[in-house]
């Protein structure tokens, strides 16, 4: 492919993002599509098989079921930010999230897809829907019977947003993608081997986990009487080889009798178990951070909360001609 | 390769298979392509609400590139990054959200023009 199909791509996207901002006809739409899918699929060809990979490599996760969940993320994030109606935005948002989950889940990290749906379709989104069902009741509605409120319809400087956007995206998609080896895009079987074996290495952490898997090895290899996991060499539990394909791990029998089993590689701890091990022993100031801020939010949100009451009581008193509240009117107004 | 050893290979955290580069290289420009849609649905959009939702999008794009790069380099900080994200986001959406159900009950409209004069 010549490096340059990547910008001629972007530039197509960018072409039908813009004809995609005003209300079209059917057929015209559907051009759109078909173009807006062309220009995505032609990018995604442009940057893919940089790296030349061993025919046998796979990692459970078909090529085609990547491009697949991009072209729906994309297709559902353009709708998102054209669709004249904000309800209907905020829906697709839904759709980019899902292929995103699953994105996740195809790039091994299972748990973050999951808390994505639960956080984000979950809670983040329904928030989003609220308010904007809250803020949709009067007012808006155009003079002329339109369906949605003028400034939902049209857009503002769409062609220096784009020219902007287009800009980003070139930059950097060049950077990434179009300089020789700017990236190792294969990790090497060094990078791969410590990344096992630090995955191992959690599991001393974990000695019940490890006390049950090297019982249920040890049944396998008919030694149904062990009592204990014993430290080896080192004092660890747990003792990885040299690839991070195995590790060994030293039960007690019944009559004292220390016999060495190897863990399979799906005794290791799962995506899941790793990342709170993570969380806690390797990162534990973002968790307490990530506290914090959450505990912000929480009392911006009250402050946010107690004013909204407080205008509302303001407009039911002047309705009623009373005074208002707050310290300057009631000083004031007392005195008159 | 069967169905079932798949699976358990998307799933397995060890051995870990190095990933396929096609793949994150696909995921990576996904995430670029996302990014600059909300950048560009940030600055078009006069909906405060769906701006908002914009920068939830440019969020999106950026949780991606970090699992994306996480997979690459067979590092869980990416994930624990996208944590992070999923928390600023979850705060920036009760704060915001709040400020513009404000800022509606002042003017009756969701524009963002009706409320230049705060810029000057």
């Amino acid at each position: 492919m010549t490096p340059d199909l990547f910008f001629v791509a972007a530039a197509l996207g960018a072409v039908v993002l813009y004809l995609m901002m005003e209300p079209r006809p059917a057929p015209f739409r559907a051009a759109l599509t078909v173009s807006g899918l062309a220009a995505t699929a032609l990018i995604l060809t442009a940057v893919a098989r940089k790296a030349p990979a061993p025919d046998e490599l796979s990692d459970g996760a078909p090529f085609g079921v990547h491009v697949l969940l991009a072209l729906v993320a994309v297709t559902g994030a353009a709708r998102m930010v054209t669709h004249p109606r904000p309800v209907y935005a905020a829906l697709y948002f839904i759709l980019v999230i899902l292929a995103v989950a699953v994105n996740f889940l195809l790039l091994q990290a299972e748990f973050m897809a999951f808390a994505l749906l639960i956080v984000y379709a979950g809670a983040i989104l329904i928030t989003y829907l609220f308010v904007l069902m809250l803020a949709q009741q009067s007012g808006d509605r155009g003079n002329r019977g339109e369906e949605s409120a003028w400034y939902d319809r049209t857009p503002r400087e769409p062609i220096a947003a784009l020219i902007l956007a287009f800009v980003v995206l070139a930059a950097t998609g060049d950077a990434l993608f179009r300089r020789e080896q700017s990236v190792p895009w294969l990790a090497s079987p060094a990078t791969t081997a410590q990344a096992n074996i630090g995955a191992w290495d959690r599991m001393n952490d974990m000695p019940e986990l490890v006390e049950k898997e090297a019982k249920a090895v040890a049944l396998a290899m008919n030694l149904p009487d062990v009592v204990a996991v014993e430290r080896g060499e080192g004092g660890r539990l747990v003792r990885p080889d040299a690839s991070g394909t195995s590790a060994a791990v030293t039960v007690r029998r019944v009559g004292g009798e220390l016999v060495v089993v190897n863990l399979p590689g799906a005794a290791a701890p799962a995506n899941s178990v790793a990342l709170g091990h993570a969380l806690v022993a390797q990162f534990p100031v973002s968790l307490e951070l990530a506290g914090v801020i959450l505990l912000m939010a929480l009392f911006g949100a009250v402050v946010l909360a107690r004013r909204q009451m407080q205008m509302a009581e303001d407009e039911r008193r002047a309705a009623a001609g009373m005074q208002r509240l707050g310290d300057d009117s009631f000083e004031h107004g007392g005195a008159a | 390769m069967n169905a079932a050893t798949t699976m358990t290979s998307i799933l397995a955290s060890a051995p870990m298979t190095p990933a396929v580069p096609a793949n994150v290289q696909v995921t990576l420009a996904l995430a670029l392509i996302l990014f600059a849609i909300g950048l560009v649905g940030f600055l078009t959009r006069r909906n405060m609400i769906l701006m908002f939702l914009s920068t939830e999008l440019m969020f999106q794009a950026a949780a991606l590139a970090f699992v994306a790069f996480g997979r690459m380099w067979m590092d869980l900080s990416g994930q624990l990054m996208v944590i992070f994200i999923l928390t600023v986001a979850a705060a920036e959406a009760a704060l915001a959200l709040g400020l513009v159900v404000l800022l509606y009950r002042r003017k009756e409209t969701l524009s963002n023009e009706a409320w230049a004069e705060l810029k000057e």
